[in-house]
This record gives structure tokens, sequence and C-alpha cells, in this order.
């Protein structure tokens, strides 16, 4: 194996990828990246066993063909001190990855790109293309309620459940849900549901930044792939059945409110200052034209706050965890909110007034 | 590993044949628990069961190719599909953590679209929280994941988890098995392959692993000394000193198999032994002390045993034994 290209050409490849290599390795191999160089590219493939990088490089000087593994973060740190632009040859010989740059000489140990637990080409049950701004957008707005670390492993990700024309995203950590279901076309004509484990989902929200253009979807029983420009990254995905989300959604009753989204986050913000510190609980009194808040805390602090909503029905009394109201409002962007109740011990429906498919459901607390 | 110390042994066989079976009958179990005294490769077949799992071209008799791509991984311990845990320093637990992030492992779906096996070995070093932490995992784990836990002691492990496996037993093989295999691995030194047998209860790894320390040698000079302590020419804590570098786990278990030889030999003179090539040294030991007194001793060996676990100071305990050594006058 043998190339020859630029030290910048070299780094953008590396830094993208060094994200996925861990720093507590329990396999040597995995703190290493495998290159290999194809007749006119070089991939650059990094992998944590859960999350697998691949960044394809167009190579315009001839090169050796071949592939090795090569210690991520060494080859990072020795690039990125490279003086910008200086021509850079890599190539294996004797088993050592050997970088040469003007007058250095940096021999790399390496291992066999055999042993490398890469992903072979998958046979993806479902392909598809969706904008990318769209797909962030549907990750940014549904990832934040996803469970941590909880028992019920199923939670610790996002569901991606495709339906004729529709891609719906939703997250839950048994406390609050929040969903998303956007326009797709996809060629599925079955209902189909993948849960893309929590890491995937932020390394593929890493890899969506600030880029236009569409992203391929393909999608495995095992695995699902995501293709950005020269960027392919696939996740594993989660070995269970997700809850039936459809039952979560309350039944759309009477109590319909209506309310300027930063005014009712404001005072949220400020009265949940005073709430119990563990389970920020905020008692909240729908009346006629107005909400009350009501927030207390051991030590008997408390605060309280009016402010002025469009509702009409008969006043009702819930009480929330605001941290979970919060997170909702912040991932709406309109300007007015509505809120479905059904009664004090039944969750509440949140959404923009204007439909955009995004749905927030939270649980009440019993005060 | 040497040759011969990887794949499959020659008293694996009817344990191998049964799970190929039930593999080719698509009825594996989820949960197997391996036990059987230290020394029988079980860990050694549950690798190679494992990585048979994972070819993607096993051979007629169910073994592994070591040609593929997945066996070249195996062989590499990067296979995505196999995890092991084990204590993370010689002689310590198994934590909490380490099953929490096995379990976080095993409900990601698999690598290669086949099986997910998971070894946890020693079993019986998983801490009491470790092991609660993997029932609901044992119970249920996703389709296609294999547990295997491996213990030499099952009575260690909490009945919750046991009862959550199914289990498979090791035992020693015949003693004409175990030392052709063995006189194989010793070769130049194949006539010791009797003495270390019976040294190691008939477990043949155990034994070559005795032959590697030289563990005979450590026999005849701690047997030499302890003539000499029951005749009177050895001070027991001048001994104490010179044996404290050595495995008082190691010492204990010689010993155990002494006097229990010494009582075989008051029964009746001509009583097979575990150790017959000390029979004259064992007689005159026998003969020289009351039988109560060797069963009192063999209560303190086991006794000793059990308090090896313990951070406790190992010299003394050893004075203790020499001290109290039942032929000495």
């Amino acid at each position: 194996m043998k190339l020859i290209l630029t030290r910048d050409i070299l780094l953008r490849p590396l830094q993208l990828v060094s994200g996925v290599v861990e720093r507590k390795q329990t396999l040597p191999i995995l703190s290493n990246i495998l290159v290999a160089v194809e007749k006119d590219n070089m991939t650059v493939t990094a992998t944590d066993l859960e999350v697998e990088l691949i960044v394809t490089v167009p190579l315009d000087k001839p090169s050796e063909t071949g592939k090795a593994t090569l210690p991520a973060r060494k080859l990072l740190d020795i690039c990125r001190a490279l003086p910008d632009g200086a021509a850079v040859e890599l190539s294996v010989e004797k088993e050592r990855g050997v970088l040469r740059s003007g007058k250095g000489r940096f021999a790399l140990a390496t291992l066999p790109a055999a042993e490398f637990p890469a992903l072979e080409q998958l046979q993806p049950e479902a392909e598809f293309t969706v904008p990318q701004a769209q797909l962030r957008r549907q990750l940014e707005r549904t990832q934040f309620a996803m469970a941590q670390q909880d028992v019920r492993y199923y939670l610790n990700g996002m569901l991606i459940e495709l339906k004729p024309e529709r891609m719906i995203t939703v997250a839950t950590d048994g406390h609050r849900m929040a969903l998303c279901d956007t326009q797709a076309r996809h060629p599925c004509k079955q209902d189909k549901q993948v849960i893309l484990p929590r890491k995937g989902v932020l390394e593929l929200q890493r890899v969506l930044q600030e880029q236009e253009g569409e992203v391929t979807v393909q999608i495995t029983g095992n695995h699902a792939r995501f293709v950005v420009g020269a960027v392919t990254l696939t996740s594993k995905l989660i070995d269970g059945r997700f809850p039936d989300y459809q039952r979560v959604l309350p039944r759309m009753d009477d109590k319909v409110i209506e309310a300027a989204r930063e005014p009712l986050r404001q005072a949220l913000v400020r009265t949940s200052v005073l709430s119990n510190e563990k389970f920020r609980s905020v008692h909240m009194q729908f009346k006629p034209g107005e909400l009350h808040l009501h927030t207390h805390n051991p030590e008997q602090e408390e605060a309280e706050e009016d402010i002025a909503i469009d509702y009409q029905g008969e006043p009702i009394e819930v009480g929330f965890n605001a941290n979970y109201l919060l997170d909702a409002l912040n991932a709406i962007s309109q300007e007015k909110v509505r809120i479905y109740l059904t009664d004090s011990n039944s969750s509440a429906q949140i959404e923009g007034v204007e439909t955009d498919g995004c749905k927030y459901v939270v649980m009440p607390m019993r005060l | 590993m040497s040759e011969g110390l990887s794949g499959l042994l020659p008293w694996h066989s009817a344990q191998w044949d049964a799970l190929v079976a039930r593999r080719h009958a698509a009825a594996l179990p989820h949960a197997l628990l391996l036990s059987g005294p230290e020394g029988l490769g079980k860990k050694q077949f549950a690798r190679a069961f494992s990585q048979a799992l994972l070819c993607a071209a096993p051979g007629a008799d169910g073994q592994a190719c070591q040609r593929c791509p997945a066996c070249v991984m195996f062989n590499a311990d990067t296979h995505p599909d196999y995890q092991r845990i084990a204590p993370k320093e010689e002689g310590k637990a198994i934590g909490i953590d380490q099953v929490r992030e096995l379990i976080a492992w095993i409900v990601l779906k698999s690598h290669a679209a086949g099986y997910k096996i998971a070894l946890v070995a020693p079993a019986g070093r998983m801490t009491m929280e470790a092991a609660n932490a993997l029932l609901k995992t044992l119970e249920e784990p996703p389709d296609h994941s294999l547990l295997m836990l491996i213990t030499d002691r099952p009575a260690l492990l909490p009945a919750t988890v046991r009862s959550r496996c199914q289990k498979m037993t090791f035992t020693a093989p015949g003693h004409d098995m175990a030392a052709a295999w063995l006189r194989r691995q010793l070769g130049d030194d194949a006539q010791s392959a009797g003495p270390l047998l019976a040294l190691a209860g008939g477990a043949p790894l155990r034994a070559l692993r005795y032959a590697r320390e030289g563990v005979l040698d450590q026999r005849a000079r701690l047997f030499n000394d302890m003539l000499r302590l029951a005749r009177g020419e050895a001070d027991p804590v001048a001994l104490a000193a010179v044996w404290d570098d050595f495995d008082l786990r190691q010492i204990v278990h010689m010993l155990s198999n002494w006097v229990a030889d010494m009582v075989r030999l008051q029964t009746a003179a001509q009583a097979p032994l575990t150790n017959p090539d000390l029979r004259t040294g064992l007689a005159a030991l026998a003969g020289a002390c009351p039988g109560k007194r060797l069963y009192a001793y063999l209560d303190q060996l086991s006794e000793t045993a059990r308090l090896l676990d313990k951070p406790l100071n190992a010299r003394l305990l050893l004075e203790d034994l020499l001290i109290a050594w039942p032929a000495a006058r």
C-alpha cells in the first residue's frame, strides 16, 4: 500500500472518524483505523463495534492498492502537527505504517487488516433518500426524550418507523415522549420499525451538522446505514421491541389550551427555580383565560405566577415536571403552542399550533 | 496457545456432540452453565464452540474452519459478536460495571447477523450485585444470543442464576485417555504423567500446568521437609520461612492429599493411594501418630483452604499448619 496526498486531505477524514475511536479500548485493534487504498480512492474506517464511520477520499495521484490498520490517535496527532499543505506519503513497509513528509519519517505499528471488525457489504431491506435538513430536524426534535442506561434497554435509543410515504421518529424514557412524523419517499410497502441506539443517534447528528444535500438511508435486519456525502455511518440496531407509542397519545378531549410559547417557557423557568430540586414539580391551574403556576420546595420557599392563556373549559389542576415541559417547549419553534388535557391524572400532549408532525407527551405528577 | 491447547480436547467429545446436535436442531439453549473441576478445559470448550457458532463454514464434526474471515477475527480476539468477561485482575471479582457493559452489548443486534456469544468465566467470581444485574438478561436474552457461564464451584453461584441456565457438567476423563494425552504434551518427560495426574485429581490441563510449574520437584522437597519435621530435625517456624514464597493453596492441597493417604494406610496397609510413589514415607508417618490427630488435622486444612480467600497473613497460616503437623514428635 502506498499513497501520496496533501496533509489537509488526510487530516479531514481522520478528524471525522476519531470520535468513534474510543479512549478506553478493550480490544487494541479498535484504537486503530482501517486505511484501504483502491484504484482512485481511499477509505478510512473506524469502529467501536456499535457505530462504524467510513470516510471516502478521492485520490488524484497514482497510488498502490492495499489495506492496513494504523493507530488513529497517533496518526491524527502527527498529521495535525504537520504544516498546512505539506505533501504526505503514506505506505506500509514490513508491517509498519510509514508516513513521510518533507524531511520527517514516522514509522507506526500496524495490526493485520483482516482482523479489523469492519462490516461487510450490507444487503439493505429498505433504501431511500431524505434531505439532510429534514433528518437533522427530526432527530433534534425527538432525541432529548431518549432514555439513558435504562434497564428497559429498548428505550435507550430512538425508534425509526417507516409507514407508507412517512418516516416517524419516536423517543421516550417512560415519563415523556417526543414524536416527529414527516413525509419520506421510500419503497417499504409494509410498516417497518427499527431502534437506533443512543450512541448512533448522537453520532449521526454530528455527521449531519452543517451539511446540505441528501442522506441515503439503508436499513437491514441488524444495522442502519446513513450515507452523507463522503461519510458513511453505520450503527447497530437495538434488539428489542419499542412500546406501542400510539397508545400513549392521549385521547383528544375538550380541554384544549393555547398559549404563547415564549412567555410560558420563561414563566416556567422562573418558577421552577423554587421547585423541589429532585422532582422539579410545578403545579398548574388552568382557568378560563388564565394559567396559575405554583411551585414550592422543602425549604418552604415558593413561587407563583399568572399568565394569560386561551382556554374556555372547566378549571383543571395538573402537576408536571417542569424540565419535561421545558424540553418540549424548547423543541417547538413556533410562536404559539397548543396543550391537550384530559384530567389531572392523565398525560398532556403539547404541539405547535401549526401542524408540523411533532408531538410531545408529558406524564403528570401526583401532587 | 501451544499445539493441543486450542480447539477441542479428546474428553470433550460427548458434550461437543450434544451441543452440535442441538445446534442442528435449532434448539440451542440461551444460557449454559458449564461446571466441573478445574483443569478440564471448560473455557477452551466454550471458546471452541463459540468459534464454531460464528464460523461461516464449520466442518462436518461441527468444528470451526479456522480460515474464514470470522475465524481470522475470532483467533485475533477481535470478533465483534464474541465477548468474554473475567476479573480485571487476578483474584479480584467480576463487578457490576462489567456485567452492565456486557448487557449493553448483548441487547444490540449482532454484527454478522448470526449469534452473539458471551462468556463469563469464572462465573463464581461475580459479586452478588453483578450476578443480580445479569438475572434479567439471563432469563430473557435477545434472540440468537448465548450466554455461557463457567465455574468449577457452581455452589458459589446464587440459586437464582443457576436455575436460569441449562447445566452441562464436565468430569475428569478416564485415566488412560488423560495419561495418553498428557504424555503427548509432556514429550521427553512422559514418565511423570502418572504422578502429575494423581496430584491434579485426574484433571489433565491442571496436571500440565503442574508440570510447567515444576510442582513435582516442589512436592518432593516439601515431603522431605515434612519427614524431617516429623523426626524433629527441622523447626516449623524456620520451615515456614523457607516455604513462604510458594503458593499456600498448593501446599494445603498436597498436605491434604498426604494426610488422606495416611488415613488410608492406617486402615489397610495395602490400600490404594493417591500418592503411591510416597508409600514408604507415608507409612512411616502414619505409624507415628494416632488417627484422631489426622482427622483433626484434615479439619484444620480445610479451614485453612477456606481462609485463603480472606486477607490474612499467609505466613502465619503456614506456621500454624507446620506447628500442628500431626506426625511431629
